[in-house]
């Protein structure tokens, strides 16, 4: 099974380099002048020019794109054009921002999710069963973006329960940049020992995190039910009932864990689209993270920066697959089989 | 509840399923270390005659009659008393071996919960395990295996050595060798013999294979249509009564070999 | 205890015999249209999925006959009127522009539900063949296709669409191409693995070996028998790209004003959440409306199409 994974694993980078070069193509065809960019408003023809042929504009597409693969596999992603900082540089620190808030947003809909499932499928066809269904459905409809704006309404400007937006609360701020390390807030509170900006951070987090959870709160519950109900009609499940375990047992500790594959599956999948599509709710909640990097970057025609931010999303993305072919046989001993 | 009474005693037992009456039996009784033999085709309702002495029928089931263990009613028991006697005191050895365990538990791991469960103290587990196997002939390598890493006859082995470990006084086997090899069919059938030997336990043996019941049962009752229809000793094979069991044997070539066998 | 005394009683529909794959009819009495009422009666969810779908499609066929103001929709404005809250001549009040915001929710749903089928469609055409090919012929060719759709499934779809709409300008059309671009993928890869395991099926072989060229095989054997998954996928991704689509107007890349999309619109009351909430309250209730109808029929059909949950939810 090591072999798959490893052949696995080699595909993936392919394709993530795949992702990149497509990327970067696509960037290179976009209108407009790069070289102006950096240059500035001001720049004179000669210096255009110059600026051109030192970005390597001047060269032919595929030549281009050839010296940009060589150089990601070297490590070198590249200058960014409108930050002129490294585009790993940026797009790491934009990176772990993101995933701070898609983690936590997981995190919150696995633990809200799940417990509906397994309600529901305890409850099968009584009312906690349907009103999970229904609550699945809508959690699924609802449109993110509206979703948020409702939130910060009523629990932001209304309640006053959460903050609107940003990331930390304004009086902090020059705490927290000087704490940045990881870019993470929680992670980054945590070593420089500051409880209020941990609180902050958190509080913060919350509703576009919440946002974020609605569709996979939805999609857990509808999977963990089903998977769940299908492990309740096996035979180890008849077994322990006449083993003499209670109900609530044999619905926790016997079948739940291997229910879990499908649930699994759709993080990985859920995981490598919200961290692709962040820049909605970055949008609506003012955070600095790779979404709003990414529409900068192509505001500015950022050939390295676009190619950057989209290889990233999609190493993520795939190495979470990857992750979750590994942990899915370790959870069903039934997938270890060899040759899987 | 002095020794003289069966260990299990079943009269007027009707099973009705959505109107449909499926089982209809008049008396059917265990002795305690007695090894009886329930035969009949499928569909004949030996299983779910099994399932509701444990009270493990669907819900839309109906059913009367009386279910007497040890002096204990369990038709229509509540749960609370149930779950005290499944495992317990009555163990269940199902057709599909491995797929019976929990496939995310080690054997060991499965055996240890159920004991911990009917609150076998501490101390005494670890023994009781090990008699167990000893008791089935069952390596205690084979424990830190998952199920899906142990043959049929292992995994078998491990559900009965359950019973052992949890001193259950009668086990149910519903077609408990149907999906093993044949070897394997005649160890597992030698295991229950030895069993009622060793440990007294009673065992109620559901199968088709009229064959291997014969070689195994000290009684036989045949089942058809939810009804016994005969019953006796090893004689009802060399010596049939009725059609039902005139057609299970002159179905069953092998029987001949045993009929020459029968003590 | 073994199999026949099943304790889990299937929600309804399993009781009839074999599944008719892609079918929804079981053997039996009576017309398929009562069998599919029948079916559709026992589902509360599925019935009302499909009571508003019905009622969509009315509102997209009737809207210029049900808006009370027509022209609100097009290019109509009338500041005096600008920000009434709901009642009276308008139920769910104006916006920025004192266009009625029920008019303009009215005529939304042709452009909602019309892009969204369109865009559908779209990506059947291109992800059915590409799928269906991969997972017929197999091999080496399958794999090379499979990366390439591997590729455009991690290619993060906001990103794309932005670029899109950073080259060609926004608009709507460019939105739809963008979506299309990242939504084929994933029929092509549903189409594939059903179509790779069907391959592998004796009758399948049998065709093959009786001389049967391989496209007709293809055509007449494995598609059929795999459209049941792609059936409710689709279903269930009208109600995702209506939604997609809204996200995309909403940032400014789709549908431009005065088109009255629903995402758009509730942009538009963005800034005015907390004095005038109708102006983005409503728009925004009729994407979730929408999306939902849609949700629900593909959930319902689920059973009956997609017994293994091959479509992703």
């Amino acid at each position: 099974m090591r072999r798959i994974l490893i052949r696995r694993g080699l595909q993936s980078l392919l394709v993530a380099l795949g992702v990149g070069l497509l990327a970067f193509v696509i960037t290179r065809l976009l209108p407009g002048d790069a070289a102006a960019t950096w240059a500035g408003p001001r720049a004179t023809a000669d210096q255009l020019a110059r600026v051109r042929g030192q970005l390597g504009l001047d060269r032919p597409l595929p030549e281009q794109a050839f010296r940009y693969i060589a150089d990601l596999v070297t490590g070198n992603w590249g200058t960014s054009i409108h930050t002129r900082q490294p585009v790993l540089t940026d797009v790491s620190g934009r990176f772990m921002t993101s995933l701070e808030l898609v983690s936590i947003a997981l995190l919150i809909a696995a633990l809200i999710g799940i417990p509906m499932g397994v309600l529901a499928a305890s409850w099968r066809g009584r009312p906690p069963d349907w009103i999970a269904g229904i609550a699945s459905s809508l959690l699924a409809s609802v449109p993110v973006f509206w979703l948020g704006l409702l939130l910060q309404l009523l629990i932001a400007t209304q309640l006053h329960w959460l903050p609107v937006a940003g990331r930390w609360d304004r009086t902090l701020n020059d705490v927290a940049v000087a704490a940045t390390r990881t870019h993470m807030v929680l992670v980054d509170a945590v070593l420089a020992g500051n409880g209020t900006l941990f609180v902050s951070g958190l509080s913060h987090l919350l509703m576009p995190a919440i946002v974020i959870a609605a569709y996979p709160i939805g999609l857990f519950a509808r999977l963990t039910r089903a998977g769940l109900l299908e492990t309740l009609g096996e035979e180890h499940v008849r077994m322990a009932r006449a083993t003499g375990y209670t109900e609530r047992t044999i619905i926790w500790r016997f079948a739940l864990r291997p229910s879990m594959g499908p649930v699994l599956s759709a993080l990985a999948l859920v995981f490598g689209f919200a961290l692709g599509n962040t820049f909605l709710v970055e949008n609506l909640f003012n955070f600095q993270g790779l979404g709003s990097y990414a529409v900068d970057s192509i505001a500015a025609l950022d050939a390295p920066a676009i190619a950057g931010t989209t290889i990233l999303v999609a190493l993520a993305y795939l190495a979470a697959n990857l992750v979750v072919d590994l942990v899915r046989p370790v959870m069903d001993p039934r997938l270890r089989e060899a040759g899987r | 509840m002095t020794f003289d009474e069966p260990l299990l005693s079943i009269r007027d037992l009707v099973i009705e399923i959505r109107g449909r009456r499926l089982v209809d039996v008049a008396e059917l009784s265990v002795d305690r270390g007695q090894i009886v033999g329930l035969v009949g085709e499928s569909g004949a309702g030996k299983s779910l005659l099994l399932s509701s002495i444990l009270g493990l029928l669907p819900t839309d089931a109906t059913v009367r009659g009386n279910i007497v263990f040890d002096g204990l009613e369990l038709r229509g028991a509540s749960e609370r008393l149930l779950r005290s006697v499944r495992g317990r005191r009555i163990a269940v050895v199902l057709q599909a071996a491995r797929a019976a365990l929990t496939p995310t538990l080690r054997a060991g791991t499965w055996i240890e919960r159920a004991l911990v469960l009917h609150r076998v103290p501490t101390p005494e587990r670890r023994a009781r395990i090990a008699h167990a196997l000893d008791a089935v002939r069952l390596d205690p390598a084979l424990l830190r295996r998952y199920p899906y890493q142990l043959s049929g006859g292992e995994a078998q082995r491990v559900a009965i050595a359950l019973a052992v470990a949890l001193r259950a006084e009668l086990i149910l086997a519903d077609e408990a060798t149907s999906a093993l090899d044949v070897t394997v069919q005649a160890e597992v059938a030698e295991l229950f013999r030895e069993l009622r030997e060793t440990e007294g336990t009673a065992v109620l043996v559901v199968s088709h294979d009229l064959a291997l019941v014969a070689g195994l049962a000290d009684r036989i009752d045949i089942i058809a249509d939810g009804s016994i229809v005969e019953r006796g000793g090893p004689s009802v094979l060399t010596d049939p009564q009725h059609r039902v069991t005139r057609e299970l044997v002159t179905a069953n070539p092998t029987l001949e070999r045993v009929q020459e066998t029968a003590p | 205890m073994s199999g026949s005394g099943d304790a889990v009683d299937r929600a309804g529909g399993r009781g009839s015999s074999s599944t008719a794959p892609g079918g929804l009819g079981a053997s039996g009495p009576g017309s398929a249209l009562g069998r599919f009422i029948g079916y559709v009666v026992r589902r509360p969810g599925l019935a009302f999925g499909l009571a508003i779908v019905i009622v969509l499609a009315v509102g997209a066929v009737l809207a210029p006959v049900l808006a009370p103001f027509p022209g609100d929709a097009g290019n109509d404005t009338n500041l005096l009127a600008a920000l009434q809250p709901p009642g009276g001549l308008h139920p769910l009040g104006t916006d920025l522009a004192g266009r009625d915001i029920w008019s303009r929710v009215l005529f939304g749903v042709r452009i909602s539900v019309g892009v969204s089928v369109v865009v559908i469609v779209a990506s059947l055409f291109v992800g059915v063949p590409v799928g269906l090919f991969a997972g017929a012929v197999g091999g080496k060719l399958d794999d090379l296709l499979m990366r390439i759709v591997d590729i455009f499934l991690a290619f993060p779809s906001l990103l794309l669409a932005l670029a899109i709409a950073a080259t060609l300008g926004p608009s709507m059309e460019h939105a739809a191409i963008a979506i299309v671009v990242s939504w084929w993928p994933w029929y092509a890869r549903l189409m594939r693995g059903e179509a790779a395991a069907i391959r592998g099926r004796a009758y399948v072989e049998a065709a093959l070996l009786l001389g049967i060229p391989r496209w007709r095989v293809a055509l007449r054997h494995i598609l059929p028998n795999a459209i049941g998954p792609i059936i409710v996928q689709a279903s269930l991704d009208l109600g995702g790209v209506i939604l997609t689509f809204a996200a995309l107007s909403f940032l400014g890349l789709g549908a431009q004003d005065p088109t009255p999309e629903w995402g758009l619109m509730v942009e538009q009351g963005r800034t005015l959440t907390s004095t005038q909430p109708w102006v983005a309250l409503y728009p925004g209730a009729a994407i979730m409306i929408a999306a939902l109808a849609f949700t629900l029929l593909g959930e319902g059909l689920r059973e009956r199409l997609d017994p293994k949950g091959l479509a992703r939810p």
